[in-house]
Formats: structure tokens, sequence, C-alpha cells
């Protein structure tokens, strides 16, 4: 029963930390980082928290969510790959932005409450069929939707980047943009697309805190999964498969952390039970920087002869 | 080694000797945080508020009252610290976003010290507090630098997920072995009167520690530009693979910079313990290492601007209490209003560069035609 309920909130927490870093694997692959990951999943938890509470249409928060996470990808792109503004700075600049912003907006709309303003989630939604098999029904099928778009991602990130042509064009972008524009084909443009598709999985990664995880929105909600999210396209080798598993391990050791929380036991004070899943984080940065391989040419403007 | 470090030189004198880049770095940063003001202005009405005169409001009260004008020096004491910390590492080409976690190491080391030791007399105290925070806040983030020239590990991730660890750790020290022995809040006692900073200005919060973050601003210039571990901070910064080839130990240089600008974080704990807390209260002073961060981009990493900037975040900070305290504005406006001022000044570098880059065509045009 443990390890079945651990691995149920394993995969469930895993699945925003998954949509993040595949979005942040576009955005890499074509050559940018978007560090601002973490300020556009805080914008994303806004934006759906805010559309649906106006809509009362989680479905519709998703896709403010979506949208606003775009625009700010938008945003960065403006920065770093127009402006050939330091791709780090850009990113972090943009995180104090939203953390700035985001909050002063949930004040204009909501005030000052007594109590945290809450909205419907996503409800728990069990396959037919495969929701009622014994054990994996339990930890596979009885997710919330998000979780569902979340593991669908994997396959598609697969066949997008290494079956279709777009997929091509994003690797080369990536290792070698002369060789892309020699081709006839637009750096820029290319660039662009990784980091709007990297903005807007990001706003939909945060959507998962405030519309099926939690269903409020506060200024601590996303603290520091964008960073995680970030680092785990770094474990996962730059490949969709490795980011499955390396979000799947941040994902089981934040639900044991939560877990021995709300257990009672306290072997160790809990805060240090909290410090779990970015101790983890170090390790795996320790373990995974030196073999695995970056795109050739991450973080470098382009710069057309 | 030496043809590398001449070129090098050459290329910082002819920087700092255009003239016109010079005017435009002083007028970027002054139209950007204008910018700034407007658009959090517009962001103002949506509350329907007039920005104006809360602008007008803030000005007139910070300038108006010798307190205030006091607690801006305040405010900036540890924005300056935490500004020179991630300009250090900066210098470097290293992205030092822990100064908040270094922060809470050096103001936990500091209030430690302070509460076992404060029976002694401050001159012995207060050293000794400093040196803690020194060491903590050093060795916090230079692990993050041994980390990086060790295992290659991304200091942007460690470093930020050091913050996570730190601000825990600090969390629990207020809640369990140092808990104030009323036990009724996350807090530790007070420090003993010997273990606070003496006070500059006479009814006022203002203490020694601004001059300590002076003394830091120069001290920082003073190692960038006149030491040899400094030019080989600058080198790295500029292009590590040549500075390698030049014979620079890179590691030894990454794992400096990094322990450098951990202890100017980790003082700025000590300075806000010892100064104006005096008693270390669960998430207090948030977000000092983020606005140090905005500052040192700011001031693009140079001392002097970052002394500038601070105090005119101190008077954000001072202006943003006022008002929020007198009206219907909200604190965390400021915050938003920060952020604005990242983004356009970032904007701005992007405009001078295309400026000086159109003037070096005119010049050469003009060359070409006599």
């Amino acid at each position: 029963m443990f390890i079945e309920n651990l691995l149920a909130a394993g995969i469930d927490l895993a699945a925003p930390l998954l949509i993040a870093a595949l979005g942040e694997l576009y955005a890499e692959r074509t050559g940018v980082l978007n560090i601002g990951i973490e300020g556009m999943m805080l914008a994303g938890a806004w934006g759906g928290f805010v559309t649906t509470y106006y809509s009362s249409n989680p479905w519709l928060g998703l896709v403010g969510a979506i949208l606003i996470g775009a625009l700010f990808g938008l945003l960065n792109g403006m920065l770093a790959i127009t402006m050939k503004v330091n791709q780090v700075v850009s990113g972090i600049a943009i995180n104090i932005l939203l953390s700035g912003l985001t909050m002063y907006l949930y004040r204009v709309i909501f005030g000052i409450p007594l109590l945290p303003v809450t909205v419907n989630p996503f409800p728990k939604l069990s396959l037919p069929l495969l929701g009622s098999l014994p054990v994996i029904g339990k930890i596979l099928f009885q997710q919330n939707v998000i979780v569902y778009i979340a593991f669908l991602m994997v396959p598609a990130a697969y066949f997008i980047l290494y079956k279709t042509s777009f997929g091509l064009t994003i690797r080369s972008a990536g290792e070698k943009p002369e060789v892309v524009d020699t081709a006839g084909l637009n750096v820029t443009r290319i660039r662009y697309t990784g980091m709007i598709i990297g903005g807007a999985t990001a706003g939909l990664a945060g959507a998962f805190y405030s519309l099926a995880h939690l269903n409020i929105f506060a200024n601590n909600i996303i603290s520091g999964r964008g960073f995680i999210a970030f680092a785990a396209v770094i474990f996962g080798c730059w490949n969709p498969l490795g980011i499955l598993l390396a979000t799947l391990i941040f994902g089981i050791a934040d639900a044991l952390s939560t877990r021995f929380l709300t257990s009672g036991i306290q072997v160790v004070p809990y805060e240090f039970l909290l410090m779990i899943p970015y101790i983890i984080t170090i390790f795996a940065t320790l373990i995974f920087s030196r073999k695995s391989i970056s795109p050739a040419a991450l973080g470098t403007p382009y710069q057309k002869e | 080694m030496i043809t590398v470090e001449t070129e090098t030189k050459a290329v910082l004198v002819k920087q700092s000797q255009n003239n016109s880049y010079q005017l435009l770095s002083v007028i970027c940063p002054v139209v950007s945080v204008l910018l700034a003001f407007l658009a959090g202005g517009l962001m103002l009405l949506l509350l329907k508020i007039n920005p104006l005169v809360v602008y007008q409001r803030m000005i007139v009260a910070s300038f108006g009252d010798p307190y205030n004008l006091a607690e801006m020096l305040v405010k900036a004491t540890p924005l300056l610290l935490t500004g020179l910390s991630f300009a250090f590492a900066f210098k470097a080409g290293l992205f030092n976003i822990g100064a908040d976690g270094q922060f809470y190491v050096g103001a936990l080391a500091a209030v430690i010290v302070s509460l076992k030791l404060g029976f002694l007399s401050s001159w012995l105290v207060l050293p000794l507090a400093l040196i803690a925070a020194v060491i903590t806040g050093g060795l916090f983030s230079g692990l993050a630098g041994y980390l990086k020239a060790r295992f290659n590990a991304n200091e942007i991730i460690t470093t930020i997920m050091l913050n996570y660890v730190a601000f825990q750790l600090t969390n629990y020290f207020v809640n369990g072995p140092l808990k104030e022995k009323a036990g009724a809040y996350p807090q530790t006692n007070p420090i003993s009167v010997q273990a606070q900073l003496p006070v500059l200005v006479t009814n006022t919060r203002l203490h020694i520690g601004f001059l300590l973050a002076l003394l830091c601003a120069i001290v920082f210039y003073f190692i960038i530009s006149r030491t040899s571990i400094g030019f080989q901070i600058r080198a790295v910064g500029l292009n590590q693979r040549t500075a390698e080839y030049a014979g620079m130990n890179t590691k030894r240089v990454l794992v400096l910079a990094m322990v450098f600008s951990g202890i100017f974080a980790g003082i700025a704990g000590f300075t806000e313990i010892n100064g104006v807390q005096h008693i270390l209260i669960q998430g207090f002073a948030p977000n000092v290492g983020t606005v140090g961060t905005v500052i040192a981009l700011l001031a693009n990493a140079n001392p002097l601007g970052i002394v500038i900037g601070s105090i005119f975040f101190g008077f954000l900070q001072v202006g943003a209490n006022i008002i929020s305290q007198t009206s219907q504005v909200p604190k965390n406006a400021i915050d938003m209003i920060q952020g604005f001022v990242v983004i356009f000044v970032l904007i701005s570098y992007y405009i001078q560069y295309r400026i000086t880059a159109y003037q070096k065509i005119r010049q050469l045009k003009k060359g070409a035609s006599l």
C-alpha cells in the first residue's frame, strides 16, 4: 500500500517537471537557454488560476496558462535572440519581473482575502478499464488529466525531435546554426519557436500546481521547481526518455519527503526532509554534468556572417 | 602570458577611454529607471491609484525626514553587499544566484556567535561574528565553486538549490535549537547589547555596517583592478580557454571567485543581524539577494554603480514602506517596478550597443571619404 501510494504521488509530482523539462528541451535543442522557466511556471500558475476563477472552467485555465507562458517565452526570445542579451541574464530578469508582477496582479484582482481564494481543480480521472487494474491502475491510471498530458508528451517529443524534418531543423539549429542558415532556413525564427514552446509548456506546467495539485495561488507555489526541471534536462542528457527518468526520480523523492512529513514519524526534523529534492538535484548535477553532452551551440547567439 | 595580459588590458583600457560610451552608460540606466516607473505607474492605475501622487509622496516622505534618509542607507547596506556578491562572480563569468542563501547562512552564523558569546565585550564578539559570517558565506558559495571546477556542475543550478537548503536550515534553527525562550514565534532570542553594531547617527537605525559595506566596495574594486588574482578573474571571465592557455589555473580562479562572492553576501547577513534586526526571525529580509542581483546588472557589475544603485533601491524600499502604510498601494508594487527596471536596463544595453555601432560606422565612413 505504501509503495503504491508513494509511486502514484511520485508520478503526480513528476508530471509538471516533465512538461516543463520537455519544453526546455525544445528550447535548448534550438540552441537557447530558458532560465526564465521558473518565472514562466509562476506566470502559468497565476494565469491558469485567474482564468479558471473567472470562467470556472479549468480547461480554459490551461489555455490561459499556456498563452501567458508563451507570451513571456516571446519576451525572452526578444531579449536573448534579437537583442543578444546574455541568455542567463535575460532569464533571471524575467524571473524577477514575474515574481513581482504575478503577486501584484493577484493583489489587484483579489485584494487581501482573509482565506486563500480557491478554484475548482481538475478531478482525478480514472481511465476506463485501465484504472481498475490492480496496483498498476492505482499508480498509473487514476491521475488527473495534466498527468496524462505530460506522459503523452514524451513519445510526442521523441517523434517530433527525431522523426520529423522540423525536429531535424531544431536539432541542427542547436548544433550547427550556420548549416541551417546555409540551407536557407531562418535560425532566428527556429530559436523563437524554441523559446515560445518552452514558455508555453512552462505555463502549462505551472498551471498543474494551481489547478491540479493545490487549488490556490501563492508566491511560493513553484519554489524552485522550474530550476529543477531545468536541471532535469541536463540529467536527461537532452533526450526525452532521459528526461522522463530524471523527472520520475525527482517526483518520487518529492513524494517521499511529503510522506515522511505527514506520517508523523519524527526521524529527522522536517526542515531536512524539505531539503531532499534540492539536495538530490545538486547530487544529480554532479553525477551527470561530466557525462552528458549539451547541444554544441547552446547559449551562443547566432550572428549571420 | 604577457601578450594575453597586455591584449586584455588594451581591451579594458579602450572600453574605459571611450567617452561617448561612458556617457551612454550613465544615461541608459537613468532612462530605464524612469521607464520602469512609467510602467509601474500604469499598473498602479489598475488599482485606481494616481501614480504621480504616490511617487511624489514617496519622494517627499523619504527625503523630508532625517530618520527616513538614514533608513535608506540602512536598507542599502545589505543590497550593496549582495550586489557586490553577484558582481564578483560575474567578473569571472559565473552566475552566483545564491546570494540569498549565502546571506542566510551568514546571518545564521552571526546570530549563533552573537548569542553564544554575547557576554564578551563588543571588541571581541563583533569581529568574531563577522568572521563567522565571512567563513560560512564563503564556504557555502565556495562549495558551488568547487563543484563547478571539479565536476563542471552548473553553478546556476547548485547556487539556487543551495538557497533552498539555506532557508530550510535557518527554519530548522529558529524552530529548534535556537528558538526563543518564550517559545511563541519562530525566532531567536535577541542578541546582547555588546553584540549590536554601534549606531552612526543618534535617533536613527543607521549603523556602522554601512561603512563596512562601503569598505567592501573599495576592497572589491581593489581586488578586481589592482591585484593579480583580480586580473586572472577578469581574464577567465572574458575567455576561460585563453586564460588557460596563458597558464592560469582557471579552476582555482573559479573557486576563489565564488568564495569571495559568497563572503560579500555573508557579511550582509552579519550587518543585517548585528546592525538592524538584533534577532533572527524566520523568513526575514526576503529577496535581499535577488535585489542585489538587479542592482549588479543595472550597474553592469561596476562597484561605484552598485553603491549608487543600492542607495537608490534603499530609497525605493523606504518609499514603498511609507506608501504602503499610508495608502492603498501594496508593498509588492515595488517588486514589480524592480522587475521592470531590469527588463528596461537590458533593452537599453541593446540600444546602447546599436548607437555605438552606428557611431563607429559613421566614423569609418568619414575616414573613407577623407
